[in-house]
């Protein structure tokens, strides 16, 4: 596609013009299909599908046991996940039934950890931490990110240049490295500080996606008509750039997800992300690898469980960037 | 070629200088006092000693003449001395440096023995029970992170099995390159994997594409075995992308090391940075990560100059 953005002069091709009106005509085959949930359910095989299940059940695991602490104060059906099941019970006077590093059973689905502390509630606790971190670098990644690619990628000149040349040098950093860095700063670590910085290590990635597509999106025919008829930028940009890299921006968040998932699982298993006894699957594993010789159980299940999410995010982020590409491709 | 070199040099010099002054920039970000910072939590609070760090770190100059002090010294190899352990910086890089670079340099190797057979199965096999059950397998092993990996090897050959030992290092010029392997095999497989995945990726993808190349037809016309086909007509424009992938996944790749150092115990660079953020030591935290920061620029450098020494198409433009 030709067209540039100084083509809106009197000489713009002819051709072109009667092309973009002949197409404009006929709304019936340009009008975008709606995809309605459904539709895009029965499109998806059956690996995508089953990932879906296992990160929405990981999502409403982890609201519920965050609800359960902070509204119900701990009334609802699920164990707390800091209680030593051999500890002292001060209402009744007696030290609890539980052992440390039990096998499965009814009463701990997944047995107990080292200290006696039900390791099923502590997986399901974990989430929280996983999906905190995952939500506010989508959030800052989309909202800061995809808005300064969108904009640099149609404004161009300077702005650019300088957008870029700083997205380009953060992206120079390995970004575990860089990560390590930046926590090392802090000197209390909670779940607000973490998520704040490896949001901010989100943005870059973002932008990059997102000025790539602006500058794809501001060649087209919509845009270049929209600039012929006097539309203001900022309009431009609000109602036609941004609305059409945003699809792409979310297909690239599932991804993205993924290698936030392993990026906090790896600094809790380093000890550096939210402080003990918050349980997260990092720290899990890390706490259990100590008696890999009496139970490897205990930090099987933690890593099956980080496993199966970034498994899950991956395949549904590979199924909605094909998508993505194939709806691209048909535009 | 000349031009290329030099362009791609300026850019490396402007890059670097952008990624020492971020690092260098982490001491101003501290909150408070840096000498409280650098002297650690529990470390008493001399007077003397408070001075003397003043002094070394130019403390009292205005933010962008220290920098330029700390680059100059950083160009010559000075990066400071630990607060904490009295030694300098880049002594603790260079002697454990050897380790990490072989760790990175069998873990590549390792991945590129297993990913090119995977990959070329999978292409050749397009659409059959091979190719998805590679494919299957590469997609696990992409997403199982590096330190599970490494636990369950650990599980595996040193807990059940007995055959390697689970944690240290032995090294080559005290112990032999025997005794040295044992110790490396396990972390290095870690590493491995996640690369293996993504490099058998890349090749699966690349030769289905070049297999319908028409060339390729024409080698086929000719009688050629497929083997000789794949290996050496087919597999020979892949090995331009593998180089970029590599040079891009190097960073990925320096990360693990830290993550697998500390898992095994290993006095790699990657282990001494996780016990300085431990310690809080600052100094040796700012210059490892612009050692590892400044070497995965370089060797991103390098595999772009290469590239265009391989491929004559670039070298020409």
């Amino acid at each position: 596609m030709a067209i540039t953005n100084s083509s809106t002069t009197p000489e713009f091709p002819r051709d072109r013009l009667s092309n973009v009106s002949s197409a404009v005509a006929g709304p019936t085959d340009i009008a975008p299909k709606r995809t309605t949930f459904r539709k895009i359910l029965r499109s998806m095989p059956l690996r995508v599908k089953l990932s879906s299940l296992w990160l929405v059940l990981i999502v409403f695991g982890a609201i519920y046991a965050k609800l359960d602490v902070a509204w119900f104060g701990g009334s609802l059906p699920l164990q707390d996940p800091n209680i030593q099941t051999n500890g002292f019970i001060r209402e009744t006077g007696q030290f609890g039934t539980g052992q440390p590093i039990e096998g499965m059973s009814t009463s701990h689905w997944l047995g107990t950890d080292a200290i006696a502390r039900d390791t099923f509630a502590r997986i399901v606790h974990g989430g929280w931490v996983s999906l905190v971190v995952v939500v506010v670098s989508a959030c800052c990644g989309i909202m800061i990110g995809g808005f300064l690619g969108s904009l640099v990628g149609f404004v161009r000149g300077r702005v650019e240049t300088f957008v870029m040349a700083t997205v380009d040098v953060i992206l120079a950093f390995p970004a575990l490295v860089l990560l390590l860095a930046m926590v090392s700063i802090f000197e209390v670590r909670n779940l607000f500080v973490i998520s704040a910085v490896i949001g901010v290590l989100s943005i870059p990635a973002y932008t990059r996606v997102a000025r790539a597509n602006s500058l794809a999106i501001s060649s087209r025919e919509f845009v270049t008509a929209a600039r012929a008829i006097g539309t203001k930028p900022s309009r431009i940009l609000f109602r036609e750039i941004i609305p059409n890299v945003l699809p792409t921006l979310l297909a690239y968040t599932m991804v993205a997800a993924a290698f936030v998932v392993v990026v906090e699982g790896s600094l809790s298993f380093l000890g550096l992300s939210v402080q003990l006894p918050t349980p997260t699957w990092g720290n899990m594993i890390n706490q259990a690898r100590r008696d890999i010789k009496i139970n490897v159980a205990q930090v099987m299940w933690p890593s099956l469980a980080l496993t199966l999410t970034v498994l899950s995010l991956n395949q549904v982020g590979d199924f909605f960037q094909q998508r993505r590409e194939i709806r691209g491709s048909n535009l | 070629m000349g031009k290329v070199i030099a362009t791609r040099f300026a850019r490396l010099v402007a890059t670097l200088l952008a990624v020492t002054f971020l690092t260098f920039s982490m001491t101003a970000l501290l909150p408070g006092d840096p000498v409280n910072a650098i002297l650690g939590v529990d470390a008493v609070r001399d007077p003397e000693v408070v001075a003397k760090i003043r002094a070394d770190l130019g403390l009292d100059d205005p933010f962008l003449v220290r920098y330029v002090n700390w680059l100059g010294d950083a160009a010559t190899g000075d990066l400071g001395r630990s607060y904490i352990t009295e030694q300098e910086v880049i002594t603790t890089i260079s002697q454990r440096l050897p380790v990490t670079a072989q760790l990175a340099f069998m873990a590549i190797i390792m991945a590129l023995i297993l990913a090119i057979p995977i990959g070329v199965l999978g292409a050749y096999k397009q659409g059959k029970w091979q190719d998805s059950t590679t494919s299957a397998g590469v997609q696990v092993a992409l997403s199982i992170p590096n330190f599970i990996i490494g636990i369950f090897l650990i599980w595996l050959f040193s807990v059940r099995l007995g055959w390697l030992p689970a944690s240290n290092w032995n090294r080559i010029s005290t112990d032999g390159l025997v005794e040295n392997l044992k110790t490396a095999i396990l972390p290095a497989s870690a590493l491995a994997m996640t690369q293996m995945a993504i490099f058998s990726r890349l090749v699966r993808s690349d030769m289905i594409a070049t297999l319908q190349e028409n060339y390729i037809l024409a080698a086929r016309s000719k009688g050629l075995s497929d083997r000789f086909i794949l290996l050496r007509h087919a597999l020979r424009p892949s090995s331009l992308s593998l180089m970029t992938i590599i040079g891009i996944n190097f960073g990925a790749l320096l990360g693990g090391t830290v993550i697998i150092e500390t898992l095994f115990a290993i006095p790699g660079v990657g282990f001494r940075l996780i016990n300085a953020i431990n310690q809080r030591d600052i100094i040796v935290i700012q210059g490892i990560t612009v050692f590892i920061a400044t070497a995965y620029v370089v060797i991103n450098t390098i595999v772009d100059l290469l590239y265009a020494v391989v491929d004559p198409r670039i070298r020409k433009r």
